[in-house]
């Protein structure tokens, strides 16, 4: 695959990709089968800017993301593509350093640094298996004690986002995010998906009183789990352009002016679920001439 | 770092570089005081807390998360929690929609832009609703619950307070940007500008989150809004004035003057009213009608309650000793003829006989503790409504009181006793209603007008006591009487009269008293005492010290008979 690309999103409200919960009234999230981390389907992504292109755009939508399915059972070709948004950085805010000052830091774990490593072709590095940061020290979380060393200057290296920040968190967030950041083993980390997710307790209040129902009183409530607000995922994405009509730069224009902007992943749309600023290591328009098909 | 009010920055901008601008809306709404609103699962299980997002540790030296402490610890342990707080969309949501269900001619509209749900099927809406955040961070504080309806009404034991922890400290104002959107592509500009004005009219109307009615939630929307009563409901405001020992919050030493003192007034009289035409049970489900209930089965209620501060705000006197002020606006909502017929008459009563918050059942005044000290107790509380001059169609400020005339008194009680026969006419009963608990009927208390203090004791504008070193000028003869300790009358600290405020076993008196700035003639006093016996009870002619007091009052040189029973004329 010759056209290969990097995206981002930071979720600026916490995202709910529903799941197959099985706990009672918890309303889980989707999970990758081989880490069960929480992750945003390459489905989901590719659904929500397929719609946001289309507002923009009806005839460039069908060139990129192909035809939907007609009644004549006939339906187009993509030339567009999107792999899953994988966590790469998910913000702990219940830390503190040395015992003293709360700290807002990021945390990330081995494999994910390596298979983002991977993506944007960067030299890999053999993380310790203990914790490392930009800042060493003694870190609390609840109940445990890590104690965190210097990353070297290789493991920093291969931390790096490729491409550049978007204008619209550079100065809000990543001076924070540059300066607060351990990657931690992947045991660790998963510990802190399994328990350290964003929720929420909701209700639906009952309307009227139905028998033993009375107004006022909670019908249902269930408890949402999501993806917290400030999380950084990295996807795979890229152009697999036809021979015949391929996109052309304005259509590409589109699609960027869409992944650079905000747009909305998973459920729970209507009460603010989900939103995200997009931003890829490589905005430039597909070149025909590499194209093979 | 916080990022909470980000989204909506972007998003606005979005929209605008997009030509979408007429399918965002967005704007400040001001926290009055405290809400209380979605739900942030808190370790120990039990301990309310509004939704928040972690901002910070729970340290090892304030104690296992999980514990559970009681409010005094949580004062010295967690102040605020680590914890940034916010108002969930869905709960914008919600209100707006619960709002929408009292409209019939809103409903079916609000159904078509917000989207419903019928057994199994689901229509998506247009209308998206954001998360609101405080434009700076802002932690979730201490706040408490302590129903206090058997103690003071039926002088049982003492609640347990509770924690609860609140967006809002109480203090200081707390702006938040609402905003919505129209899904572009489905939603035009006119839809999303017609729920915008649901959304202003929802929450300036209720407010936000729970405990709504109670006065928590209230928003101030930037714009000057006056919203629409729900049909068939009016609002009445009072402007109130109340000078006072202090009231408390969460921490006794800090003075604050809260929505839930107003609350627990107003609840626990129309309980000693309906005790006194009802049966405990019949009067329980009324009371739970009318202002909601918790256990054992949850419902709402229809009565609302807001408190708007004033300028004067918990400012305090500038000699010794201390006591402090609050004016500002008390809101009442409920269907029109409850409100009328049953509930502000209740009031009129109320506010005839006692106070508001802590001290309410004595008149402000100067009190000596056992070391010596001295200390201000009571209150001083005045309501006043507008009214407009049939004459001049002038607004007109007057106090809501009564006169001090027995006949209007008994007229006043034999309306709002029509007016309850006539909207519970099943519960009503001509039983004898005089239980061992504070019942107010013309069978089971007993009020009187006595003279005293000669003037004034405190200088209002200045904040002033005037008689600061003569604490008996501050008393009237209703104080006198009930401060008398030594035998026979041992009516001071007197668990069965006076109560006892201090120490671990405290009780309520059964007396409550209240200072109104009437000439008595008779005695040639600026003041006079309105004494509200509580029979609990006993009976004219007992031995009971109640029944001694109430002789005591009958025979006192000057005071005059307004309500209830009296002694015996020939014992």
């Amino acid at each position: 695959m010759s056209d290969f690309r990097v995206g981002y999103i930071y979720s600026l409200a916490p995202i709910h990709c529903g799941g197959e919960g099985d706990l009672g009234n918890i309303l889980e999230i989707a999970r990758e089968v081989h880490t069960n981390f929480p992750y945003v389907p390459g489905s989901s992504l590719r659904g929500t800017l397929r719609d946001e292109v289309k507002l923009q755009d009806e005839t460039a939508v069908d060139i990129l993301f192909g035809k939907e399915l007609d009644k004549q059972g006939q339906m187009g070709v993509h030339q567009v593509w999107f792999g899953d948004a994988r966590l790469l950085w998910v913000p702990m805010r219940t830390m503190s350093m040395n015992g003293g000052r709360d700290v807002f830091s990021w945390v990330s774990c081995h494999s994910l640094i390596r298979d983002h490593a991977i993506i944007t072709q960067q030299s890999s590095v053999i993380f310790p298996n203990q914790a490392v940061g930009i800042s060493a020290g003694t870190y609390l979380v609840a109940d445990a004690q890590i104690q965190v060393t210097q990353m070297s200057n290789e493991q920093k290296q291969a931390t790096t986002l490729a491409g550049t920040w978007p204008n619209s968190l550079k100065s809000a967030v990543q001076p924070t995010w540059e300066n607060n950041r351990i990657v931690l083993p992947d045991a660790d980390f998963q510990v802190l998906m399994e328990h350290s997710l964003w929720t929420q307790v909701r209700n639906k209040i009952q309307d009227e009183t139905t028998g033993a129902n009375q107004a006022g009183s909670a019908e249902v409530f269930w408890t949402d789990v999501c993806i917290p607000r400030d999380t950084i995922f990295y996807f795979s994405w890229g152009y697999s352009l036809l021979k015949d009509k391929p996109v052309k730069p304005e259509q590409h224009d589109v699609l960027m002016s869409v992944l650079q902007g905000l747009f909305q992943v998973g459920g729970q749309a209507n009460v603010g679920r989900g939103w995200v600023q997009g931003w890829t290591n490589n905005a430039a328009s597909p070149c025909p001439v590499k194209v093979g098909v | 770092m916080y990022t909470g009010s980000r989204l909506i920055e972007l998003l606005e901008l979005q929209h605008q570089r997009r030509s979408q601008s007429g399918l965002f809306k967005k704007d400040t709404f001001t926290i009055q005081w405290r809400a209380k609103v979605g739900s942030f699962p808190h370790p120990d299980v039990e301990t309310i807390v509004s939704a928040g997002e972690p901002c910070g540790a729970w340290r090892p030296t304030q104690g296992r998360p999980e514990d559970k402490r009681n409010v005094n610890e949580n004062w010295q342990l967690f102040r605020v929690l680590p914890l940034n707080g916010y108002i969930p969309g869905a709960s914008i949501r919600g209100i707006v929609r619960a709002w929408a269900k009292q409209r019939p001619d809103i409903l079916p509209r609000m159904y078509e832009l917000l989207g419903y749900q019928n057994n199994d099927t689901i229509r998506a809406g247009k209308i998206e609703f954001l998360d609101a955040w405080p434009d700076e961070p802002t932690k979730l504080t201490l706040d408490i619950v302590n129903p206090q309806q058997e103690f003071q009404v039926y002088h049982q034991g003492q609640g347990t307070p509770l924690s609860l922890y609140t967006l809002g400290d109480g203090k200081d104002y707390i702006p938040v940007t609402v905003a919505i959107r129209g899904i572009p592509g489905r939603a035009t500009d006119a839809e999303v500008s017609e729920v915008w004005g649901w959304v202003q009219q929802a929450l300036s109307l209720y407010g936000v989150g729970s405990r709504t009615a109670s006065g928590y939630g209230t928003l101030k929307f930037s714009d000057p809004l006056k919203p629409t009563p729900d049909p068939d409901c009016t609002v009445k405001q009072f402007d109130f004035s109340l000078y006072s020992q202090g009231s408390a919050g969460p921490n006794m030493q800090t003075m604050e003057l809260r929505p839930s003192h107003w609350r627990g007034w107003l609840r626990s009289w129309i309980l000693r009213f309906l005790l006194g035409v009802m049966s405990q049970q019949d009067a329980k489900k009324t009371v739970d009608e009318l202002l909601g209930t918790l256990e054992p089965q949850t419902r709402k209620g229809c009565l609302r309650l807001q408190m708007l501060k004033g300028k004067i705000w918990g400012d305090y006197s500038t000699d010794q000793p201390r006591f402090y002020a609050w004016k500002g606006k008390l809101q009442i909502s409920a269907p029109k003829d409850i409100l009328n017929t049953i509930i502000l008459p209740i009031i009129r009563f109320a506010v005839m006989v006692g106070g508001v918050g802590r001290g309410w059942r004595r008149p402000l005044h100067i009190f000596h503790m056992n070391n010596g000290h001295a200390a201000a107790r009571g209150t001083l509380l005045t309501l006043t409504h507008k009214l407009r001059n049939k004459n001049t169609q002038e607004w007109e400020t007057k106090p809501y009181a009564l006169p001090l005339d027995a006949a209007t008194w008994t007229k006043a009680y034999q309306d709002w006793l029509a007016a309850v026969q006539s909207q519970w006419s099943d519960r009503v009963t001509a039983d004898n209603h005089n239980i061992n608990a504070e019942v107010f009927s013309p069978n089971t208390c007993a009020i009187y007008a006595v003279p005293g203090p000669d003037s004034e004791p405190i200088e209002r504008r200045e904040m002033l006591w005037n008689y600061a070193n003569d604490a008996e000028a501050t008393r009237g003869d209703g104080m006198y009487l009930i401060y008398q300790k030594d035998a026979p009358q041992n009516y001071k600290r007197n668990p069965e009269i006076g109560g006892n405020a201090g120490g671990g076993n405290a009780s309520c008196s059964w007396a409550s008293i209240k200072r109104v700035n009437i000439h008595n003639k008779e005695e040639e006093t600026d003041c006079q005492e309105i004494v509200c016996l509580f029979m609990g009870g006993q009976t004219p002619n007992s031995n009971h010290v109640r029944s001694r007091f109430l002789r005591d009052l009958g025979k006192m040189s000057g005071a005059v008979h307004l309500f209830g029973v009296q002694p015996p004329t020939n014992p």
